[in-house]
This record gives structure tokens, C-alpha cells and sequence, in this order.
């Protein structure tokens, strides 16, 4: 099924000065779905987002709107709206008045028609009745809502949205997770929302970009980004991971399996990258996926259990490869199901995942990475 | 506890000398001119004749009309030319521009107003700057005399108050967040109703703040209307002089102070009010 | 927030710069032609007390008068002279004087300097002074016709109380190129063919020039409220009628010079000092006296009725009253005195100038300054007021 493309970039870079903030980057944005850019801070996501609102000019490339080029569209000409980092509620305005701005700019409308609006969309944000309040009479949570309201009232054709849940609890903001996600089902209006919190990105996008330095790393659905990361980078910055630095390649199984080496323990991966035997690797591996036998198994690495952590539904286990030529540790997380084996520091165990669990990349500079993530 | 008592006695020590500041320099001559203005020039005995003065003479009452009007149009000039340099220099220009035109707002206040008022009359009298470089350029050819004029009066009051209104405002609106502007025009505001809505609004405070000290100060300005205005320049303040030096009728010319003080008080009051704007957060 | 802080005391710093400028720039300290009001002065607070000094042979001299009356230079030389101390007080205005000799009835100071106007009806008041011993004066030093006319104009109950001292005149300052033609009256400061060329000030000065040239006598009307509002309306109207040819009203000695000197203003009322010290560099300009005659002022000695030391007092007067020793005051203050033969002694350039401007004949039309009751200071002011009022 061919989708209706909502917000397309072509080949767009930005330059501030010396500084390319956005390196050619190319993606389009199906009509009502939840779209991501994920990246640390300073790899440019905010300044895509600027760029489709039109608060800044591409130095090159084209943006598309609704299949409108917008490049030379004023921001308030835009068929776009915006929720800010800090939200930028007009603080001299209640509530209501908040929530009818651009339907006031719009005009052609009368003020009980206006009202009508507004309120329905702070119903829908679960905000009605508050609207004669002032804006510093509201919680934190409540003022997100009316940054919302305000900007779905003009039912935009594209909303975007600037780490708006950055400045909430870790309570409200998952109860805000939540609610933003069923709010853009039940509307169908295209979400794009900057972030630079992998968890968030994973929980409500239906496709996500990683971006760094500029430049996109992989455009794909949560599950996929999580499973199969396309690069060293997005295996790194996505999710939790195991990883064991400088292996060799000993053997390519298919075009997709390889083995590798670490401190003479052999170990196996998807290949992230085309490698060949001899190679230098990184090996992601996901510490959930690992499977942790108690006792010696042929089957399986040996180690021996240096730590627990313990964190309600599972256990952190830190383990060290005893049979390894070099020092090497290994996290698994430990679901506490039924299954789950009785374990204790000390104890001997074996450690064996499935080859898709690991991904292994050729290495990269590794220091920006790490100051970053 | 003794400590705590300690430390908030010392804190009232600091507090004594501004209190001495404004109980001896502001409240008390007040207070004298207050009781003056109620006595009678000769004996001292009670007396309203004063005030009558002031409203059967119909002299003083247009001077003072006159004195009011000219400054509630020159604050409102100077707001409508301090405004737009204050939100450039504040939110359009660069740093370096930005310090560069601050110290141009500053460094004229570095003389005093006497100076100030004698190198516009250099600028503006017929055989002046002014008029010379007009008729260099070929746009007039005889001397035009730019000085004695309302207008020239309008101009040297403007002059002398920009930094009053500029300074505060610039502080307003440096409390402005960005993005509050970027929302407005993201929500389909253009340059006229986010200035109206939002930009405004917000710099309420710094307007009044700056509004209300031009406007005192253009009402008791008393040098630069005399020297810029010539033969038509009759403002309250000098009639206020008069009667102290010349007529040497302290009690006429308290009386006069008076209403002058109580006039600013009341504007100042009702422009408070119709701009729902409050005195405490304004300042 | 530092910024914020930084441009806050930058406000403040300016605003009391402001005012600084504000208090001290209203009142420029100019010595005016002193026909201040006469008003009951209150007493406002007695001399400072009289430390006896050791009395040497001469004893000591005290004086009250204005700057520049009595220079160091001179001052050392009498002492040199005559073995007597000086100790001198200054005053800022005739007012001031009677309210310091009204206090003490005169005991603390021997010799004083008031405006001749303010001589006689002061005396009246408080009989603050003493007559004039005539037998102790050197009449040869005085040009004569001061003298007399002195003696005659400051006489309370028949008898002298002042001789003269130091005097100038207002009358008009002529740009002889521009308008060769204008100086005959007064009232060329209203004709339209001088239209945005003329200046005067909008003071008294003013009022009885155009008085007089209206065909009034001030000082004759002053004597009556009702006669001399009457007079001074007719005198406003006049003005009013005028302002349309003025340029503008000058306030200072500086203002009227760059008027004069930049040809912004070819006809002006002027001090006599100030018109001579411009003809000196160009002879273009003339103090012209007009038929009305010039107004003017006189300021004079008198003997405190309170004297503790008389003869020190006329030790002074003959001391000062030599032509060199006068020409020292006239140098170093600008004005005219009485002494015979000072003028010349000081610069006979502006000897020459004086008796050009005031021949003898011109000197005997003098409008001098005439004693103002409290109405008339009123009145005064309210034809003043009105005057810079009128649209």
C-alpha cells in the first residue's frame, strides 16, 4: 500500500557558520503516523525540527509539506504546529485565551465559536473547565495539555513536538508517555517529536530516526532499530547492550551469521557490518537476551557470578568469563519468572543467546560516542 | 536566638542611612511645603487662598495645562521611540551591537543636562550645524532657525529622557522568553499581533516603569525647556521659581508644588489603573 | 541577573547625574542689574559674632558688600597704609544685606555697599544707617555730578545716607552694519523691519524701558497700585504686540553675546559692560542710549548705623575713591565707578567707549532704579509671566 506522505525532507543541510548542523539528510513522514528523531544533544534534531516549523531556511535541499515545497513559507503560514521544549505559554493570557491565540490569528470565526474549540480541545486533553485559569496557576502537567491543546485546536496537518515531556517527573512523564500516544491514535494527526531519551522514542514512535553529528544512522520501527541496529552508533546509543570491545572475526557462518573471538572464547553475532575473517569487531549483546544456565555446559561460555543486582521484576548479574585469555565481564538481565534459576555470587554458570542477540560492527572512534550517550 | 537578634539589628543599621536619605531630604521639606502652601504669606494664619490663586488665575492654570499636555505627548514620543530601539537592541541585535548601542543610550547622560541643552542650541540655532549643512547640501538657502519653537522643546525633552524609558523596558524584555515569540508565530501571529499580544503585554511593566519617570521628569524639567524653548517657553516649574525668587511668596509658590506633586500622583494613579497594571510589580 | 543589576545602577547613575544638573544649572551666578524687590525682610540670622580684635593703632574695619568691591590687592594696601584690618562679608543681594544689617540694627558691620534704591526706604524701615558726614569726605575725588545727584536721591528726612560708588546702565546694543539706523527709542525694539532680530530680556529692566518709552514715569506711578498695574498693562500689551519681532528673550550675558556676535540679533537691550566689551573687539557694535534715556543702577556706600569704627569707614571710602585704586574695581569687575579719573586710569580704551555711549547730556537722562513696594514686585512678576505665556 503506497501511504500518503505527510512531511518529506530532500537532501536538506543546514551550515550555522563553519558548523554543519544538518548533513543531508533525506526521510519522509507517512501521513498520521508518530515519527521520532532520536540523537544526543547537539546532533542536530532540534534543528530539523526548527526547519520543517520555519523557524530556519535549509542552506540546501527542499522541504516538503502536505506535498506543498515550503522552504520560502513564513512559520505562520505553515500548516504546522509547535510544542515547545519549554513550552512558551503566553504567561499574560489564561488558559482559554492560550488555547484560541491562532484560532484568533486564523479570524473568520466568531468568539463563542472560538470558545466552542477551544474547550472541546482542552476536553480532549482532559483540561475542561480550567480555562479561566492563569497559566502559573496550573501544574507542570497540566501546562503540557495546554501547550497541546493549543497547538491540536488548529488542527495542523503535522504537530511537532520539542522534547515537551523533558521537563516532567519520571512519573508524569509516564503517564504523559502514554496518554501523547493514544491522543495521536484517536486524532490521526502526524506527530513529530525530537528526543534525545531512546526509552520514549521506543515506547511511542512508529518510526524513528537516529541521527548524529548531522547526519541520519537509520530510519526504522522501534522493533527493528532495537533488533537489528544498522549501525555501530545506533548499537551503542539504543537501548541497553553488553559491549565487548576489539574481538576478531574467525569465520563467517552465512551472509548473515559471524563468529568471533574474544580472549580465545568463541562467541557469535549477526553481522552489522560486511565483515570477513580476520576482522576487528565490537560485539553488541543485549543482556536480556542471554540465556544463564547454573553448573558447566558444554553447550555454553563458562563464567562466574561477581554481583547481583537486584531490581524487583529482574536481577542485574554481572559475570566474569573465567575462561578467557583477557578480562572480560558479561551483564545478563534475569526475568524472575518460575524458570528462573536460584543463583549466588560465586556461583558457576553458563552463558549461551541466540545469534541475532549480538550485533557486530567494525569498531569506531569510540570517545565522542561515549561523551555523548 | 541572640545571634538572630544580632544579625537583624545590624541588617536595620544598613537601613538608616536611606532612611535618613528620604526622612530628611524627601519627607520633611515635603511636610514644610505642605504647611506652607496652607498659610498665608504674611502672619501664618490658615488659609486656602493659595490654591484659589491657582484656579482663578487663569495664567497659572494654562501654564499648567500646557506644562501637563507637553509632557503626556513627549512621554508618549519618547515611549514610541525608545520602544522599537529597546526591543532591537535586546532581541535582534548581536552582542557586540547590542553593548555598542547601549553605551550610545548611556553616554550622553556622562554630561549634565545644562551641557546637553547648550549643544543642541549649537546644533539648531540659525547659524547652527544644522542649518549650515542644509544649505551645503543645497536643500535651503538662507538660515533656518531651529531653535525657540515647541517643537524644539519637544525634541530636547525627548533627548533628555530616552535612557529613562529606554533602560527599563530593555529590562523587560529581557526577561522575554524567545520561544514565546517563535510560539506566536507559530500559531499563525504575525510581526503586529504577537507585538500587541504577547511582546507588549509582557514589557507592561518596563513601559510603565519608564513612562512614569519621563513623565516626571519632563513635568519638573526646568532647564531644558527654558534654554531650548525661548520667548514662548512658560512651564509650571518656572512659574514655581518665580514665586520662591523672584515674588519671594514661599506660600504660593508651595502651594503650586503642591498641586504639581499631587497632579503627577493622580495621573500616574489613573494610568495605573486603566492599564491594569500595579505599582509594586511595575517597579 | 548581573546584567540586569549592571543596568540598574547605570539608570541610577545617570538619574543623579540628572538631577545634579538639574539643581545646579537653574540659577546661573550672574551679579544682575540689582533692582531687586524690596520686601520686608525677615531676620534671618544674626552676623557672626564680633571677636574683639586686638585694636592696633587703626582698629579694624568691617564691610558688607559684593564681590569684587573690595579686592585682596587693595585691601592689603590699606592695611599697609594705614595700619587698619579689614574684614570683609559678602552678600548675593540688596535683600539679603538689609536682612543681615536689620538683625542687629546694623552693630557688627561699619561699612556697607546697598543699591542706591534700596537706601532711603531701608532707612525708613529699619534705620539701619547713619547719615553722611560730609566733612569727612574727600568730595574731589567724586565726579560731581554723581556726588550730588547721590546725595540727593538717597536723602531720608533731609539728610544724605549714601555716596556713590559703583554703577552701570541698561540701554540697547546696535549692530551698526545690519541696522544702522535703530538706537533712537526704545520702542526700534518692536519695529517689524527688525522682525526675528531683536532681543531683550523679559524682566523688569524691560518693563521700565518700554514704560518709559510709552511716555510713562514708573517710578512716578510705583508710588500707587492701581497706577502702576495700569502702567505695567498697557506695558504688556505692548510687549505682546511686539513678540512677534522678538527672537528671544535673553537670560544671560553669554546667550546675548552669541546672539550678537553670530548676527542671529542685530538689536538687543544690553548691560553697558557687556555691549563695550563686544565694541572693543568690533567696533560694529555701539551701546547705544536712546532718547528715553539708559536705566540704571547705583551702588553705593553707607555707614551702619551700628558703626563701631566710623572713621575707618571714610578712611576706606577716600582710600578706594583715588583714581588708581578705582581703577582696580573697574578692571577687575567691568563696571563704572564715581571716582574722578579712574575710568581713564583703567583702560582709556574704555574710557573712550563710556564717554562716547554717556556724554554728560545722556548721563543726566539716567532712569535710575526707583524703590519697589510688595505690590509692585507682584505686579512685575505677573507682566513677566504673562509676557512668556502669551501664545
Amino acid at each position: 500500500m503506497s501511504q500518503e506522505i505527510d512531511v518529506s525532507l530532500v537532501h536538506v543541510t543546514k551550515r550555522f557558520g563553519d558548523l554543519t548542523a544538518v548533513d543531508d539528510v533525506s526521510f519522509d513522514i507517512p501521513k498520521g503516523s508518530f515519527f521520532s528523531v532520536l540523537g544526543p544533544s547537539g546532533s542536530g534534531k532540534t534543528t530539523i525540527l526548527r526547519m520543517i516549523a520555519g523557524f530556519e531556511t535549509p542552506t540546501s535541499g527542499d522541504i516538503y509539506i502536505g506535498g506543498e515545497r515550503v522552504n520560502d513559507v513564513p512559520p505562520n503560514k505553515r500548516r504546522c504546529n509547535m510544542v515547545f521544549q519549554r513550552l512558551a505559554l503566553f504567561p499574560m493570557m489564561n488558559v482559554l485565551e492560550n488555547v484560541t491565540f491562532g484560532l484568533r490569528r486564523r479570524g473568520g470565526m466568531s468568539k463563542a465559536e472560538m470558545e466552542k474549540l477551544a474547550e472541546d480541545a482542552l476536553a480532549r486533553v482532559g483540561l475542561q473547565g480550567l480555562g479561566k485559569r492563569k497559566i502559573n496557576q496550573i501544574s507542570g502537567g497540566q501546562q503540557q495539555r495546554v501547550a497541546l491543546a493549543r497547538s491540536l485546536v488548529l488542527d495542523p496537518t503535522v504537530l511537532l513536538l520539542d522534547e515537551p515531556l523533558g521537563s516532567l517527573d519520571l512519573k508524569l512523564r509516564q503517564a504523559m508517555k502514554l496518554e501523547l500516544k493514544h491522543l495521536q491514535a484517536r486524532m490521526g494527526t502526524t506527530f513529530v517529536y525530537i528526543t534525545h531519551d531512546q526509552t520514549i522514542a521506543l515506547a511511542m514512535s512508529d518510526t524513528i530516526a537516529v541521527i548524529n553529528k548531522g547526519k541520519i544512522e537509520q530510519i526504522a520501527p522501534p522493533e527493528v532499530l532495537y533488533r537489528r541496529p544498522a549501525t555501530h552508533f545506533v548499537a551503542s546509543f539504543v537501548g541497553e547492550n553488553n559491549k565487548l570491545l576489539a574481538g576478531r572475526v574467525t569465520r563467517q557462518v552465512d551472509d548473515q551469521v559471524c563468529e568471533v573471538d574474544f580472549g580465545g572464547i568463541p562467541m557469535v553475532g549477526r553481522m552489522g557490518d560486511p565483515l570477513k575473517p580476520g576482522d576487528t569487531v565490537d560485539l553488541f549483546i543485549r543482556p536480556e537476551m542471554i540465556l544463564l544456565r547454573p553448573g558447566k555446559h558444554q553447550d555454553g561460555i563458562l563464567g562466574k557470578i561477581t554481583e547481583i543486582n537486584f531490581d524487583g521484576s529482574h536481577s542485574l548479574i554481572a559475570v566474569a568469563l573465567t575462561e578467557s585469555s583477557r578480562p572480560l565481564a558479561i551483564n545478563v538481565k534475569l526475568q524472575h519468572t518460575e524458570q528462573a534459576p536460584d543463583v549466588a555470587v560465586g556461583d558457576i554458570v553458563t552463558l549461551s543467546w541466540r545469534w541475532d542477540a549480538a550485533n557486530a560492527f567494525h569498531p569506531v572512534d569510540q570517545s565522542h560516542i561515549e561523551k555523548e550517550a | 536566638m541572640w545571634k538572630r537578634i544580632k544579625r537583624a539589628r545590624g541588617l536595620w543599621l544598613l537601613l538608616i542611612p536611606m532612611l535618613l536619605w528620604i526622612g530628611l531630604l524627601f519627607v520633611l521639606p515635603h511636610v514644610k511645603l505642605f504647611i506652607l502652601s496652607f498659610q498665608e504669606r504674611r502672619g501664618g494664619a490658615f488659609t486656602l487662598d493659595n490654591y484659589a490663586a491657582f484656579f482663578h488665575k487663569s495664567l497659572y492654570t494654562k501654564v499648567f495645562i500646557r506644562t501637563a499636555l507637553f509632557s503626556i505627548f513627549t512621554t508618549l514620543l519618547t515611549l514610541l521611540i525608545s520602544f522599537p530601539a529597546a526591543f532591537i537592541i535586546t532581541k535582534v541585535l548581536g552582542k557586540k551591537m547590542k553593548a555598542l548601542l547601549l553605551l550610545a543610550i548611556v553616554l550622553p547622560y556622562w554630561v549634565s543636562e545644562l551641557i546637553q541643552a547648550f549643544t543642541w542650541m549649537v546644533l539648531f540655532r540659525e547659524t547652527g550645524v544644522i542649518s549650515y549643512v542644509l544649505q551645503y547640501l543645497g536643500i535651503t538657502h538662507h538660515n533656518i532657525e531651529f531653535l525657540y519653537h515647541n517643537s524644539t522643546i519637544v525634541v530636547g525633552l525627548v533627548y533628555t529622557s530616552i535612557l529613562f524609558m529606554t533602560i527599563p523596558i530593555m529590562n523587560s524584555l529581557d526577561t522575554l522568553d524567545d520561544s514565546l515569540i517563535e510560539a506566536s508565530y507559530d500559531l499563525g501571529g504575525d510581526f503586529w499581533s504577537t507585538m500587541r499580544e504577547i511582546i507588549i503585554p509582557h514589557a507592561g511593566p518596563g513601559i510603565m516603569v519608564g513612562s512614569i519617570m519621563v513623565f516626571m521628569l519632563n513635568l519638573g524639567n526646568y532647564v531644558t525647556v527654558t534654554l531650548l524653548g525661548g520667548k514662548n517657553s512658560l512651564w509650571f516649574t518656572e512659574a514655581i521659581y518665580n514665586q520662591f525668587i523672584v515674588r519671594f511668596n514661599q506660600n504660593q509658590g508651595s502651594a503650586f508644588g503642591v498641586i504639581l506633586l499631587t497632579f503627577s500622583v493622580i495621573f500616574v494613579w489613573i494610568v495605573l489603573k486603566i492599564t491594569k497594571q500595579d505599582l509594586t510589580e511595575a517597579m | 541577573m548581573k546584567r540586569r543589576t549592571l543596568i540598574v545602577i547605570v539608570l541610577l547613575m545617570a538619574l543623579g547625574l540628572f538631577l545634579a544638573a538639574c539643581g545646579g544649572g537653574s540659577a546661573p551666578a550672574t551679579k544682575e542689574a540689582p533692582a531687586q524687590p524690596t520686601k520686608a525682610p525677615e531676620a534671618t540670622k544674626a552676623p557672626e559674632p564680633t571677636k574683639a580684635p586686638e585694636a592696633k593703632e587703626g582698629g579694624v574695619l568691617r564691610m558688607l558688600t559684593w564681590e569684587g568691591y573690595a579686592p585682596e590687592e587693595l585691601v592689603k594696601k590699606f592695611s599697609d597704609e594705614t595700619g587698619i584690618k579689614v574684614e570683609v562679608s559678602y552678600i548675593g543681594d540688596n535683600n539679603e544685606l538689609i536682612a543681615k544689617m536689620a538683625a542687629t540694627n546694623g552693630v557688627g558691620f561699619d561699612l556697607v555697599s546697598p543699591t542706591l534704591n534700596y537706601v532711603s526706604n531701608s532707612q525708613q524701615e529699619f534705620g539701619i544707617y547713619q547719615p553722611i558726614d560730609l566733612s569727612k569726605v574727600n568730595k574731589d575725588l567724586f565726579i560731581p555730578a554723581y556726588l550730588d545727584s547721590i546725595l540727593k536721591e538717597s536723602q531720608f528726612e533731609g539728610k544724605p545716607y549714601a555716596l556713590p560708588f559703583v554703577w552701570g546702565t541698561t540701554a540697547m546694543v546696535v549692530n551698526t552694519e545690519k541696522a544702522p539706523d535703530a538706537g533712537v527709542s526704545y520702542l526700534d525694539l518692536c519695529d517689524p523691519k527688525y522682525e526675528g532680530r531683536v532681543s531683550y530680556r523679559a524682566k523688569y529692566d524691560t518693563l521700565y524701558m518700554f514704560a518709559y518709552a510709552l511716555g510713562y514715569d514708573p517710578a512716578e506711578a510705583v508710588k500707587d497700585e492701581d497706577e502702576y498695574r495700569k502702567v505695567m498693562n498697557a506695558v504688556l500689551d505692548k510687549l505682546i504686540e511686539c513678540k512677534p519681532v522678538v527672537r528671544t528673550y535673553w537670560d544671560s550675558r553669554q546667550q546675548l553675546e552669541e546672539l550678537l556676535t553670530k548676527e542671529e540679533v542685530w538689536v538687543a537691550s544690553s548691560w553697558d559692560a557687556i555691549a563695550w566689551t563686544l565694541s572693543k573687539d568690533d567696533p560694529k557694535f555701539k551701546y547705544v542710549v536712546p532718547k528715553e534715556g539708559a536705566v540704571g543702577w547705583f551702588d553705593t556706600f553707607a555707614i551702619s548705623a551700628g558703626a563701631e569704627n566710623v572713621d575707618a569707614a571714610y578712611k576706606w571710602i577716600n582710600f578706594v575713591m583715588q583714581p588708581e585704586n578705582a581703577a582696580v574695581i573697574i578692571n577687575g569687575t567691568g563696571y563704572q565707578t564715581a571716582s574722578q579719573g579712574a575710568a581713564e586710569k583703567a583702560s582709556p580704551e574704555m574710557a573712550k567707549l563710556v564717554a562716547d555711549s554717556l556724554p554728560p547730556e545722556k548721563m543726566a537722562t539716567i532712569k535710575w532704579y526707583f524703590p519697589l513696594p510688595d505690590y509692585a514686585v507682584d505686579i512685575q512678576a505677573d507682566v513677566e509671566e504673562q509676557l512668556k505665556a502669551a501664545q
